[in-house]
C-alpha cells in the first residue's frame, strides 16, 4: 500500500477543523497542533495526530514538529503564520508543500506596501497612501496622505494594529498602541498610513491561480459591516453592484492573479466609495475567514480545490453564481460593553439546523475559551435562493443558536437582522459604530428585562419541579 | 410559570392562549444565563449572593479587571489629577488592546499593576479616589 499523505494544519480553533475535514474527505492524515492555554479548544481532538509547539507563531518550532511527523503538506489556515514568507520558505525548504502561494508572492502581495506598488503598476487604482519609515517624520507623510487617515499595519490583517487618526495631535499615540498591537499579533510592527474614506463599502474578489499565470476569480464578497476594523457579517454576492462594476473588479483582481504568477486561494480586497468607485486595498494571500459564503454561492469547494492544487496543480472550474449567502461570526465578546472580551466557560451549547445553515465550530460544551487567543467562536453561514431569504433563514438560525457562559454577540447579529439598513443594505464600514450602536442598546435594554422574567425562573427551577408531582408535563 | 423540561436541554413554557416559548437557562455564580426569544443574555444573579458585584461589569470603565488580560502600557502616574473617561492604562485580551479609563472626574492614588503583569478578574488596577 502507498504510504497516507499527511498535513499538518498549522492553525487552531474552527478554521483547523475546516481544513481537517478537507483532509479526511481527500483521504489524507490529518495532523493538528496545540500551544499551551489552547488545550481545551475543539480542534485538539479532532486532528488523526497532535503535536505540541510552545506557539502558534513559532515556525520554527511548527516545521521542526511537523519534519518529525513526517508531514507532506502543511495548510497555514488564516492568521498566525499564513503570510509569513519565512514560513512557506521554511516549510519547502524542509521538502515539505505549502498549500498556498510561494513565499516570493507573499513579499510582493502579503506586504501592503509592496502590493500597493504593485497594483498601481497593473493599473489598479489605489487611495492615497505613505509608508512609516522608522525614525522617520510620520507627521510629514500624514500630512501628505491628508486627515483623517487610517494607520495599518504593513503585515496585518484582520483589523488588527490599525486606528483612525482624525488629527495630528493624536498621531503619535495611535502610532505606538497600533504598532505593538501589530508586534504582538504578527510579530512586525510596521505601519503605514492611508487615506480614510467615508461611507465606503468593502468588497472582495475571490481568486485561485495555478501558478504560472493562469486563474479564475469566484465573484466578491460585500464585508462593509464591521466593528473595530473587523467583518462581522458578510455576504456574497454584494447587493445592488451592477454588472459592470461586477465585471471591472473581478478583472482588476485576475490582473494580479496574472502579475504574480499567483498559486492557490487569494482575495483582493476593494473600497469601493459613495460615486461606485473601487480603490485595491490589499490583497490577501491565503483563504479567508469568510470563504464559506463563496463555497455556497459558487458552488465550489475552496479548502479541498487548494489541497487538490497543491497535491496535482490542477486549478478548479469557474462557476456561475447561484442564490445568496450571508456568513456572521460569533465572537467572545460583549457588544453593550464596547465589545470587551468576554472569555469563560462553556456552560451550554446548542447549534442550528435544518435547511440552508452551515456552522463552523471552534468550541466545545465545558471547554474554557482562554484569554490569549482571537475571541472567534465559531462562524454561522446560511444558503438560500434570495438576499430576502436569506436574512430570515440567517436569523432563524441565530435563534437556534445557544452558547450560555460567555458574553457573546449573538444578540447583536440577531439585532442587524432586523435592521433596516441591513436589509435595504445602506450601510458602509462605519454603520455599525455610528448609526447602528444607538439602535442595538435600546434592543438590548428591551432583551434584558425579558430574559430577567425567564432568569427568574432558573433559581426556581434549580430544583427540577416539573415532575414532582408524579403528573404528566404536558398537563397545564 | 410552569416550564417543562423538554430532552436537548430545552425547557417550554405554555402559555393560557396555547402557544408555547422554548428557552434554555444556566445559573453560574453571579449570573443567569438566558436564552429566550431568540436571544442569549446575561442576567446578574442577585439571589445567588455571588460577591463582587462593585464596580463590576462597567466594561472599559471600571478599575477592576472584569476579564484575564496583559497590562501593555501604564499611561497615568500615582497621584495624577485626571478627568472622567480619561486613559489610565491600556490592557490585552483575546489579542484586542483596549483602555482602562478614570470611571469620573478625580485622582490616581495608586497604580496598582506594572507592564506585562498577567491579571484574573477581580483584580484591581488602580486605587482611585473620585472627585465632583
Amino acid at each position: 500500500m502507498a504510504q497516507k499523505i499527511k498535513i499538518l494544519v498549522a492553525n487552531r480553533s474552527e478554521i483547523a477543523c475546516r481544513v481537517f475535514q478537507a483532509a479526511r474527505e481527500l483521504g489524507l492524515v490529518s495532523v493538528g497542533l496545540v500551544a499551551p492555554g489552547d488545550e481545551e479548544a475543539r480542534h485538539v481532538t479532532y486532528a488523526d495526530e497532535l503535536l505540541s509547539v510552545p506557539s502558534y507563531l513559532d515556525a520554527e518550532a511548527v516545521v521542526r514538529a511537523a519534519v518529525g511527523a513526517g508531514v507532506h503538506l502543511v495548510h497555514p489556515g488564516y492568521g498566525f503564520l499564513s503570510e509569513r514568507p519565512h514560513f512557506a520558505r521554511l516549510v519547502e525548504k524542509n521538502k515539505m508543500i505549502f498549500v498556498g502561494p510561494t513565499a516570493e508572492t507573499m513579499e510582493a502581495l502579503g506586504e501592503k506596501i509592496a502590493a500597493k506598488k504593485l497594483a498601481e503598476k497593473h493599473k489598479v487604482p489605489t487611495l492615497p497612501w505613505a509608508t512609516v519609515e522608522k525614525g522617520g517624520d510620520l507627521k510629514t507623510a500624514a500630512k501628505k496622505v491628508g486627515y483623517p487617515l487610517l494607520l495599518k499595519a504593513s503585515a496585518g490583517g484582520g483589523g488588527k494594529g490599525m486606528r483612525v487618526v482624525e488629527r495630528v495631535q493624536d498621531l503619535e499615540a495611535s502610532a505606538e498602541s497600533a504598532s505593538r498591537e501589530a508586534q504582538s499579533a504578527f510579530g512586525d510592527g510596521t505601519l503605514f498610513l492611508e487615506k480614510k474614506v467615508d461611507n465606503a463599502r468593502h468588497i472582495e474578489v475571490q481568486v485561485f491561480g495555478d501558478g504560472t499565470g493562469k486563474g479564475v476569480h469566484f465573484f466578491e464578497r460585500d464585508c462593509s459591516l464591521q466593528r473595530r476594523h473587523q467583518k462581522i457579517w458578510e455576504e456574497s454576492l454584494a447587493p445592488g453592484l451592477g454588472d459592470r462594476e461586477r465585471q471591472s473588479l473581478c478583472e482588476a483582481a485576475l490582473r494580479l492573479v496574472t502579475a504574480t504568477r499567483y498559486r492557490s486561494a487569494g482575495t483582493v480586497e476593494f473600497l469601493v466609495d459613495p460615486s461606485g468607485s473601487f480603490h485595491f486595498l490589499e490583497m490577501n494571500t491565503r483563504l479567508q475567514v469568510e470563504h464559506p459564503i463563496t463555497e455556497a454561492v459558487m458552488g465550489v469547494d475552496l479548502v479541498q480545490a487548494q489541497l487538490e492544487h497543491a497535491l496535482s496543480q490542477v486549478l478548479p472550474p469557474g462557476s456561475s453564481p447561484r442564490g445568496h449567502a450571508i456568513e456572521v461570526r460569533l465572537c467572545a465578546e460583549d457588544p453593550s460593553q464596547n465589545f470587551m472580551p468576554s472569555p469563560g466557560h462553556v456552560l451550554d451549547l446548542h447549534w442550528p439546523t435544518g435547511a440552508g445553515i452551515r456552522v463552523e465550530s471552534g468550541i466545545e460544551k465545558d471547554q474554557t475559551v482562554g484569554g490569549s487567543f482571537d475571541s472567534m467562536l465559531a462562524k454561522l453561514i446560511v444558503w438560500a435562493p434570495t438576499r430576502l431569504q436569506a436574512i430570515r433563514r440567517m436569523k432563524c438560525a441565530l435563534e437556534d443558536t445557544v452558547i450560555l457562559g460567555i458574553k457573546h454577540n449573538q444578540e447583536y447579529l440577531h439585532a442587524l437582522c432586523d435592521a433596516a439598513s441591513v436589509q435595504s443594505w445602506k450601510v458602509h464600514t462605519k454603520y455599525l459604530e455610528t448609526e447602528f450602536q444607538e439602535q442595538f442598546q435600546a434592543i438590548h435594554l428591551k432583551n434584558q428585562a425579558t430574559a430577567s422574567t425567564y432568569a427568574q425562573g432558573a433559581v426556581h427551577r434549580s430544583v427540577p419541579s416539573s415532575y414532582q408531582e408524579g403528573r404528566s408535563p404536558w398537563e397545564l | 410559570m410552569g416550564a417543562i423540561r423538554q430532552p436537548g436541554g430545552w425547557q417550554v413554557e405554555r402559555k393560557a392562549d396555547g402557544t408555547q416559548v422554548r428557552f434554555r437557562t444556566h445559573a453560574s455564580e453571579g449570573t443567569v444565563w438566558v436564552h429566550a426569544n431568540g436571544v442569549t443574555s446575561a442576567v446578574p444573579n442577585s439571589s445567588g449572593g455571588g460577591a463582587k458585584k462593585k464596580n463590576r461589569a462597567a466594561g472599559g470603565e471600571t478599575l477592576e479587571a472584569t476579564v484575564p488580560c496583559k497590562v501593555t502600557q501604564i499611561i497615568a502616574k500615582n497621584g495624577d489629577r485626571v478627568e472622567m473617561h480619561q486613559p489610565l492604562l491600556l490592557v490585552e485580551a483575546m489579542k484586542m488592546e483596549f483602555s482602562i479609563k478614570a470611571p469620573s472626574k478625580g485622582i490616581v492614588k495608586k497604580i496598582r499593576v506594572a507592564v506585562g503583569d498577567v491579571i484574573a478578574p477581580g483584580t484591581l488596577f488602580v486605587e482611585f479616589e473620585a472627585q465632583s
